[in-house]
């Protein structure tokens, strides 16, 4: 009975994680650079140099908006901070009210800048920067939201089944906790496979379990559908915009944003904003909603939003207390997207986001190379495992190939051309296109090695491409303290380094391949080998 | 936060060296009861030590997530260290690596092979 109990979770394990490794891999490897969204954006702009002073950044965005667009509705101000050294500006007109924006917020091109300090809008290259990686690792850029995000959901759900299965299959899960051992065929892979998966165990849980929580409307949308009219009506009350007001007609000029800033800032007690919101400029009707930014608190957004009357500075509506369901949904997002996180944490998130995507790499691995071991012929095989190989070589090697393909897209499309954000981003899956096809057509141990190599000299080159397309190549950003160019060099070089290394020794193992590896008797295929526990 | 991650990574160090496996690849020798006691209780109490290092230093919701990550790496870098270390000795004794990993796995098997008897029992 327990026999059979562990074969069937080991047999449900094997299956949920081969349906859906791959399109985890590419959740996991998009997730974890979305965690640095707005670094990449911002490197993804070289124009953007030295930090600019909030407060006068934000002066400028009001004298910029004031002079340019006095008749919008509404204003949007991002206060520059840390990790995103420029305002970002954007405003509405009465006669956008009906044309809706796009599902994330953002505006149209012409109806956002970037503002520095002197009150002018900066010109930066026009790309989706890191905002593709986030998107990306829901939706699949090219496929419909609803579409990626049901695919994304049922692959997270296929995870959840996955990681608790592993716990059971895994009988020596703490005998095991630190082993690997290397050069030992199939062994080798599942101990790094449990590795990864077990050792960084309760990041994955919390990530699977909020990925899965935030995208539940998705799955289960009947409560939305009871309660409100449209879909429209809910999502304006799941993340309320601020609603203009009837215009009164008065004019009345707005007061200056900083002082109300100020005086928000006062009232949280060393906290800061991180969004501006002006309705109705000029007119008496105006206000002014300041968001804090997530610090040191989990739960925050929505409750720490303060309004001010824009015509006379004083406070309208202090912090909101917020109901428990909204709490819950605030943490559930703050955790999975980690605003709150400190420059530390979001390198250790980020670390901890590599595991994941180790972990589905490997597992996909091992279990070609089970199925391999099944083969009579090990060379070549069916159809389908062919596919499977193929498949393995272009996403787990190609597709961080194609995402250094995008930085270099970047670096290298002339500034002028049209649409230049989604050129980058059309370099970068034809790219993965091209390595699909030649994982397709090359015997696939030839296709690993040469597919690998392609990504590492993209990515140990791409700082080269930088220092001679930019001035801010390494050792000025050494010099210079630049702690963005460093971090994003020094990512670069890892990651060269990682697929290098994986390149030659896989180019090693071809080498020297003389017939697949002598296993161990107990075929090692199996978890749940009986054997003594610590 | 350096110094909550050498904690972790010390604690990790020390839980793994209390066990058999790891206490024979490292030092050769199969550690006594009191020994491998001693090492968990140290091993713990480093851990211990490194998440009231981060709690102090981000507070309890921050600290605690962090804590989590930072055990990871700990954990993930006492692996690598094992790893090399076990690399270099096998290539240290060449060939006799095999066999001291057998006689390892008798003695394993030998002093815990009621262990899945028990289990099954559960």
């Amino acid at each position: 009975m327990k026999r059979s109990f562990r074969l069937s979770m080991q047999w449900l394990h094997t299956w949920t994680g081969a349906v859906s490794g791959l399109i985890l891999f590419l959740v996991f490897f998009n997730g974890t650079a979305a965690y640095f969204k707005q670094e990449i954006t911002t490197w993804m702009e070289p124009q953007i140099t030295a930090a600019i002073d909030p407060v006068k950044s934000v002066v400028a965005a009001q004298a910029f908006l004031t002079a340019n667009t006095s008749d919008a509705e509404a204003w949007t101000i991002s206060v520059p901070d840390a990790r995103r050294p420029v305002a970002d500006v954007s405003w509405r007109f009465r006669s956008d009210a009906q044309a809706r924006d796009d599902d994330d917020g953002r505006l149209r091109p012409g109806r956002s800048v970037m503002i520095d300090s002197r009150g002018y809008p900066l010109a930066v290259n026009d790309t989706e920067g890191g905002n593709y990686f986030f998107q990306f690792h829901f939706a699949f850029h090219y496929l419909p939201l609803f579409v990626g995000s049901i695919i994304v959901g049922l692959a997270s759900l296929a995870l959840m089944v996955a990681l608790t299965t592993g716990v059971i299959i895994h009988r020596r899960i703490f005998a095991d906790f630190f082993t690997f051992r290397p050069a030992n065929g199939p062994r080798s892979w599942l101990d790094a496979h449990t590795t990864f998966a077990v050792l960084a165990l309760p990041f994955h849980m919390m990530i699977t379990y909020t990925g899965v929580a935030i995208l539940a409307f998705f799955f289960m949308p009947w409560a939305v559908f009871a309660n409100y009219s449209s879909a429209q009506a809910f999502f304006s009350d799941l993340a309320p915009r601020p609603h203009a007001a009837a215009l009164s007609g008065i004019v009345a000029p707005l007061v200056p944003i900083t002082s109300v800033l100020q005086s928000a800032e006062a009232q949280w007690r060393g906290g800061r904003a991180a969004t501006i919101h002006v309705t109705n400029p000029g007119d008496a009707s105006a206000t002014i909603e300041i968001v804090r930014r997530q610090s040191a608190l989990l739960v925050g957004g929505r409750g720490d939003t303060l309004t001010f009357n824009g015509a006379t500075g004083a406070l309208v509506r202090g912090p909101s207390n917020p109901s428990a369901a909204a709490i819950a949904s605030s943490v559930v997002f703050s955790l999975h997207e980690a605003h709150f996180a400190n420059p530390a944490l979001r390198w250790l998130l980020f670390l901890c986001g590599t595991t994941g995507t180790a972990m589905t790499a490997t597992g996909s691995i091992l279990w070609a190379e089970r199925r391999r071991r099944k083969l009579p012929n090990p060379v070549g095989g069916p159809k389908g495992f062919r596919l499977l190989e193929t498949l393995n070589v272009a996403i787990i090697a190609g597709y961080p190939a194609a995402t250094a393909a995008y930085f270099w897209s970047n670096r290298l499309l002339p500034a002028s051309i049209q649409g230049r954000s989604n050129g980058e981003i059309l370099c970068s899956f034809a790219c993965w296109g091209v390595f699909l096809v030649w994982s397709a057509l090359r015997p696939k141990r030839k296709a690993w090695v040469e597919v690998l190599g392609v990504g590492s000299f993209l990515f140990l080159a791409l700082p080269v491409a930088n220092a001679v397309t930019t001035s801010r190549g390494t050792i000025a950003s050494l010099i210079g303290g630049d702690a963005l160019y460093i971090g994003f060099d020094a990512v670069c070089l890892a990651l060269g380094l990682l697929l290098g290394a994986s390149a030659v020794w896989t180019g090693r193992r071809l080498s020297s391949h003389a017939g697949p590896p002598v296993d161990a008797p107990d075929s090692s295929v199996s978890l749940s080998v009986p054997k003594g526990s610590e | 936060m350096g110094a909550s991650f050498a904690l972790a990574l010390f604690g990790f160090a020390a839980l793994a060296v209390a066990m058999r496996r790891h206490h024979a690849d490292l030092l050769g020798t199969d550690p006594s009861r009191l020994r491998r006691a001693a090492l968990r209780a140290v091993g713990a109490l480093l851990l211990a030590a490194s998440y009231g290092l981060v709690w102090h230093a981000w507070g309890a919701v921050i600290g605690t997530i962090g804590w989590f990550c930072l055990a990871t790496m700990g954990a993930i870098g006492v692996v690598v260290v094992l790893t090399v270390a076990g690399l270099a000795s096998r290539r240290g004794k060449s060939d006799g690596a095999r066999r001291s990993r057998s006689a390892e796995s008798g003695a394993d098997s030998a002093t815990t092979s009621a262990a899945p008897v028990r289990e099954a029992a559960r």
